[in-house]
């Protein structure tokens, strides 16, 4: 356990499955040196195999006892070979000739990081469904990757509970992906060491949130410590209680929650008509995926939705709603600041004021404002 | 290994230092990890490295508009470094507007965030000459200045040859995707040349004809916050989860916040997922929906009968013989003029309405002329000859015509349920604010006019304006004065060609369209007319529409030349494009990077994918975009000013020569050179503009800060410091007022000032009495079947959707990595068992016209009758280069082809589209083929 916690909460109903935060991810660190076939940040459509493939039948984590499962290596075919194309060769290709040529990939495209986009499940139209689940590392609280390396070289950040494999220690063996039941840790074949996403701590520690959840389309992502308790992950985890873990039953505590989806249209009887009050989503699904906490989340929203669509007050909906994209993010400036002070470190170079609140950093109002 | 790199990292040594790099450190190169690692850096600091290296310093930042062809225009933070663009993070500094009300950021989707990675993919870095036949791949680059004297050369003689002309040219300016800067540049020298102006894209539906026919304008809608507030959203034929990605979370917001979301589409899409009502209905049928819905409204009295008497012509009275209007030159021995009357409930007897075409008193405020209109009934008048007329209102014909929809009929055509229809009805009835937002793939299908019509017809009759919503098309906000960099006050003007006749011609789709369509398909999708009968129109309007011999005709011009702006998809088939090049003797391409024009063409220039510009959208900001200091021209691309400004330059110069000088004033009708001709001699010394001086789109944009007047107060510094943008203050405000703390909506001005809609009649249309229109049984609101073969041969429905990666970067890596890598259609599981095909087999997918193979993907979200293939693959993606345009015939809409009606003028708000989007198909696995 860290003396703070950063975590994220994601909104299942307003992901579009857009993929902006993928992109926005890729752009940032995985678009080289080795991490071409990772995805720190994936949107996988549920049902659906997920990424890598079957991730979710593939071990790792925790049993009831608190022994570490065993747990699958994903294979090379399991996360899709990125495909390379011969876009410089359109130009100079003959598109007269028989063999007429076209932009190719060099490689048969089998599986990739996205391959069930949209596909879902059930019977046309009377009650097919599916919804996304954006994933990056949980930041765990318990983290099996962690438990599982022999070497220790993977660590928890203190200050905010950044999970980090530490590249002077890993020595690529590999037991943190066979342990972690996520799949969200990736050997990096260049390297030969394990990366995972790092929370973009480098840009938290300068004003900037992670790229997935500033950059995300659907603004369905709030960043704040699980102890600010005036912030929405905090309210969202801990007072409303609709902010659930996934798969908390592998027991590793993860920090990443998600909002269950509770928004899908009205099922279709065999004869067209609408069946009243039904819901697309199997509720089956939704206790495997979040645990029985679901149940009263689901509830709870319901019912908040039900009073603000009465014209009633709801700080659940409006907290949800997010007025403010940059009020999503609170990074606790001051406490970052604090930090590299007593480290004695040089003070942190500031690139964004704009996502500074938190629990040690309290939003001074202009003049302006305050009017 | 890199010495600087290494000295660089001696220095290091203090954990969480940020050092500045000058080694490129991604893309091009790779990063010496190992190195990092036994020089002692920890790994946060080595993170912590590589995002400042990506991050550079904020000097280094620039701003970047939205993508080169979309509408959503968000503002992009750029972030730079020595070897140019590293990363694209939105700017997300939009202000709250109102604080009930969600803000728009971040405002950018995956398309735009991977701008960065994708630009060098096929990039053309030099002007190329073709050497070898079209297509063949056979180039050679050359200077601009020699690329720039070939094109040159060829307007030339294209304008001095005897049987030549101005109108022997065409430009495609792309300037419904460029930002307004960028796109003026070859406005400008096609305006000053008075060349053919066509937009080749028409098939995307952007449009909306159906909307002009009822408001006199295709741009109507709301600012996208706007649905925050709304009681009841409908999606119909539009995914905003695919197609508004910036603005889709306003739908979700506004659900959390109460409001009842209703999708309609014929497949389950990623809007349709979180909606609370989707309504599946047949692909094609959504004008019969439309009818129904009303059916339903009209037979339960649920119409606003007071909005109707005051807002729509519904109380208009019409000849029951002839089914013409009744007008003021049928009652009063005067000529022609389009005043139109009422039949007055007080007075009992016929009343002239104000606010139409040729009314004097420009209002709608009845109460002011004491006049209370009828809605229903016949009435016996005399005309000015004294025979009598029996009159009726329009409300009493659109009745008639909406008695035939009953939801118990339609069902069958729709498959959607009589009491589906009637929740429909009620929601967008009896809630207070309701927006019904239509996409552009409603736009594309053959009965679009009808549809389009349908649904803003819907609008009218349950009091939908202003702050009770309405029709959503496309926003648009008026920004005067960027017409100034191109316009020459008027002493030039280009020659405005229909794009979707233009099309036809070019493509020779007259011949397809009548081999492929059946008697019987034509008369299904054109009330009754025969094959014969549609032939001879057509080919009429055709002949008329030539060289615009004929006014109230469409124009078109049969050019010989062609100059295409940064757009890739202006062929659309195999066919079409071998029909094209035959015509168009000298292509010139300028654009930033391989596409199938480009293969095709004959000289290639390349643009700047990101450079100067401003760019207007739906919403109330308009972007910047400004290359970042530091960043270097990394190839011999120019921006659209810089090379348009260079051909002048060198026509001028051809233009001087001895031999040339008497025939460089070229004759022009006065409609397009106000002195009689357009002066090549001096062409260079006009296109710069000697007040102005624009030889670059950085020229042109300081220029239009002075301009245009809502950029008086604003400045690039200015638009810098808030974040790439700037926002447009009331005198951009169109049909409402643009409240600085307020969302906007269409026609407030008309709902409570009483001002005229742009139409006829001064109000919303319900009765067009077109010839045409009277003709094909569409004078009132109607429904027709939609022109795809019924063949049973070919018993699927290919449905062209506009996915979430419809763009012109379908072909980026980055993206394709995230969908399955190469073309694919999605297919019913049920259906594809049937056929044997398993998931990621290979298809081909054929009718009478063509075939093309992909990959079959399953999917429960398809019907079990339909085929889905996603929009914007270039040919060349597909194998042997065949994309689904070869198993699509273009069509054209005689009810698109009506002219000279009222509104209905040929104009930006009203021209045709090119309907290649009803193909009837069969497919099957191709063995031994995976993907």
């Amino acid at each position: 356990m860290s003396s703070r916690q950063l975590a994220m909460v994601i909104d299942l109903n307003k992901c579009i499955g857009c993929q902006t935060c993928t992109v926005a991810c890729k752009t940032e660190w995985t678009n080289r040196d080795g991490r071409e076939y990772m995805y720190w940040n994936n949107v996988e459509t549920y049902p659906g195999s997920g990424y890598p493939k079957d991730w979710m039948n593939s071990g790792g984590g925790y049993d009831q006892f608190g022994y570490l499962n065993e747990g699958v290596i994903p294979k090379e075919e399991d996360y899709g070979v990125p495909w390379e194309y011969n876009h410089d060769a359109i130009m100079s290709s003959d598109f007269t000739s028989e063999e007429r040529a076209h932009i190719t990939q060099k490689s048969e495209p089998k599986w990739g990081v996205n391959w069930d986009e949209d596909v879902g499940d059930g019977q046309f139209p009377n009650d097919n469904y599916f919804f996304y689940i954006p994933r990056i590392c949980n930041h765990c609280s318990e983290p099996s990757c962690l438990s599982a390396c022999p070497r220790e070289a993977i660590f928890k950040r203190d200050e905010d509970g950044v999970v980090l494999v530490d590249l002077d220690k890993c020595e690529g063996y590999k037991f943190c992906i066979a342990g972690c039941p996520y799949k969200k840790i990736y050997f990096n074949p260049k390297i030969s060491k394990s990366e995972k996403c790092n929370l973009c701590f480098p840009r938290i520690e300068q004003g900037l949130p992670p790229a997935c959840a500033q950059q995300c389309s659907g603004r369905t992502r709030f960043v704040g410590f699980l102890d600010d308790e005036e912030g929405q992950v905090y309210k969202l985890v801990n007072k409303y209680k609709v902010a659930l873990g996934l798969r908390d039953d592998w027991g590793t505590e993860p920090n990443v929650y998600y909002i269950p989806p509770t928004e899908a249209p009205v099922k279709y009887d065999a004869f067209g008509k609408i069946i009243e009050d039904s819901n697309r989503i199997p509720y089956d699904e939704l206790v495997t995926l979040f645990g029985d906490g679901v149940k009263d989340a689901i509830q709870t929203i319901k019912s908040e939705k039900k009073k603000k669509k009465e014209g009633e007050q709801s700080e659940l909906m409006d907290i949800l709603i997010a007025y403010n994209h940059s009020e999503m993010f609170r990074l606790d400036a001051n406490y970052y600041a604090d930090i590299a002070n007593s480290r004695g470190s040089k003070s942190l170079l500031r690139v964004d004021s704009r996502y500074d609140q938190g629990k040690y950093t309290k939003k001074i109002l202009t003049f302006k404002e305050q009017l | 290994m890199n010495r600087k790199r290494r000295d660089f990292l001696k220095i290091s040594g203090v954990s969480a230092a940020y050092l500045a790099t000058t080694s490129p450190l991604f893309a091009n190169s790779e990063i010496d990890v190992e190195v990092e690692i036994s020089k002692k850096l920890t790994t946060e600091d080595r993170y912590r490295n590589e995002f400042f290296a990506t991050y550079s310093n904020s000097q280094e930042h620039g701003f970047s508009n939205g993508c080169i062809d979309c509408s959503s225009n968000c503002s992009w933070e750029v972030w730079t470094n020595d070897n140019g663009l590293r990363r694209k993070n939105q700017s997300a500094n939009y202000p709250l507007i109102d604080e009930k009300i969600p803000d728009t950021n971040p405002s950018g989707c995956a398309i735009g965030a991977q701008l960065s990675q994708a630009m060098q993919e096929g990039k053309i870095h030099y002007p190329m000459q073709r050497i070898g036949a079209r297509g063949e791949g056979k180039w050679e680059s050359i200077s601009w200045d020699d690329a720039a004297k070939k094109v040159a050369e060829n307007i030339f003689e294209l304008l001095t040859d005897k049987r030549g002309g101005p109108q022997k040219l065409m430009f495609h300016t792309a300037d419904e995707y460029l930002g307004e800067v960028r796109s003026a540049a070859g406005e400008r020298f096609c305006r000053q040349l008075g060349a053919v102006k066509v937009n080749l894209s028409s098939e995307n539906g952007a449009k909306f004809g159906g909307a002009t026919v009822a408001y006199g304008d295709n741009r109507v809608g709301c600012t996208y916050d706007f649905l925050f507030n709304t009681d009841t959203i409908v999606l119909w034929g539009e995914n905003m989860a695919a197609s508004h990605i910036p603005d889709a979370h306003y739908i979700s917001e506004a659900k959390y916040n109460g409001a009842k979301v209703v999708v309609i589409s014929s497949e389950f899409n990623a809007s349709a997922r979180t909606a609370d009502l989707w309504v599946p209905l047949k692909h094609g049928s959504d004008s019969i929906l439309a009818m129904s819905i009303m059916n339903v409204i009209v037979n339960e009295k649920m119409y606003k009968s007071e909005f109707m008497k005051l807002y729509t012509d519904l109380p208009l009275l019409v000849d029951m013989d002839t089914k013409k209007l009744l007008r003021r030159s049928d009652i009063e021995p005067i000529e022609s003029c389009e005043q139109f009357y009422c039949w007055d409930k007080q007075k009992k007897e016929i009343a002239l309405m104000p606010g139409t075409a040729d009314d004097e008193r420009r209002t709608l405020r009845l109460k002011e002329f004491g006049i209370d209109p009828e809605l229903e009934g016949s009435y016996e008048i005399t005309d000015k000859n004294g025979f009598p007329i029996n009159v009726t209102t329009v409300f009493e014909l659109f009745k008639q015509s909406v008695s035939k929809y009953r939801p118990e009929e339609t069902q069958k055509f729709t498959n959607v349920h009589p009491d589906t229809v009637r929740v429909l009805a009620n929601d967008i009835t009896n809630t207070k604010v309701v927006e019904i937002i239509v996409g552009e793939t409603l736009n594309r299908a053959f009965n679009s006019v009808n549809t389009l019509w349908n649904i803003a017809s819907i609008c009218g009759i349950t009091g939908r304006m202003g702050p009770y919503g309405g029709l959503h098309t496309h926003n648009e906000f008026l920004i005067a004065g960027f017409e100034q960099l191109s316009d020459f006050q008027g002493k030039y003007n280009y020659r405005e060609a229909s794009s979707f006749i233009s099309d036809f011609i070019l493509g020779d789709v007259k011949k397809s369209f009548y081999a492929h369509y059946k008697d019987e398909d034509i008369k299904r999708s054109q009330n009754g007319m025969s094959k014969f009968e549609h032939s001879q129109i057509l080919s009429a309007m055709l002949k008329d529409g030539k060289d615009a011999k004929k006014s109230g005709i469409k124009p078109w011009w049969e050019s010989q030349s062609a100059i295409i702006v940064g757009n890739s998809n202006i062929f659309k088939g195999n066919k079409h494009r071998n029909s094209f090049l035959d015509k168009i003797k000298f292509l010139t391409y300028i654009g930033p990077k391989a596409c199938e024009t480009a293969i095709y063409s004959d000289i290639l220039l390349p643009s700047h994918e990101y450079t100067f510009d401003i760019k207007s959208s739906q919403s109330r900001y308009v972007t910047l975009s400004k290359p970042a200091a530091k960043i270097k021209s990394l190839d011999g691309a120019k921006d659209e000013w810089e090379i348009f400004s260079l051909i002048a330059k060198k026509l001028e110069e051809i233009a001087n020569k001895v031999d040339n000088l008497a025939k460089s004033r070229v004759k022009d009708e006065k409609s397009y050179a106000r002195e009689g001709y357009h002066d090549l001699a001096n062409f260079y010394k006009e296109y710069v503009d000697t007040k102005h001086n624009i030889n670059s789109a950085e020229d042109a944009l300081h220029t239009s800060f002075n301009t245009v007047e809502q950029f008086r107060h604003w400045s690039v510094e200015k638009m810098e410091s808030v974040g790439g943008f700037l926002e447009l203050d009331e005198r951009a405000a169109k049909s409402s007022p643009l409240y600085t703390n307020r969302a906007y909506n269409s026609f407030e001005n008309n709902l409570y000032r009483f001002e005229p809609l742009k139409t006829l009649s001064g109000r919303q249309t319900f009765y067009v009495d077109h010839p045409l229109y009277i003709r094909l049984g569409a004078n009132t609101n109607s429904a027709m079947h939609t022109i795809r073969s019924q063949d049973r041969r070919y018993p699927f429905i290919l449905s062209t959707i506009d996915s979430r990666w419809s763009s012109s970067q379908r072909s980026s890596k980055i993206l394709l990595q995230l969908q399955r890598g190469m073309p694919y259609i999605q297919v019913n599981p049920t259906t594809a068992a049937k056929k044997n095909i398993h998931d990621a087999d290979r298809v081909k997918i054929f009718n009478d016209v063509g075939e093309f193979e992909c990959m079959a993907k399953l999917s429960t979200t398809v019907p079990p009758d339909t085929i889905l293939i996603e929009n914007g693959w270039e040919c060349y993606n597909y194998v042997e280069n065949k994309s689904p345009l070869e198993v699509a015939v273009k069509a054209l809409n005689l009810l698109e082809m009506a002219e000279g009606w009222g509104h209905l003028k040929f104009s930006k708000v009203w021209d045709g589209v090119t309907h290649m989007f009803d193909s009837s198909v069969d497919f099957e696995k191709v063995d031994g083929v995976k993907g």
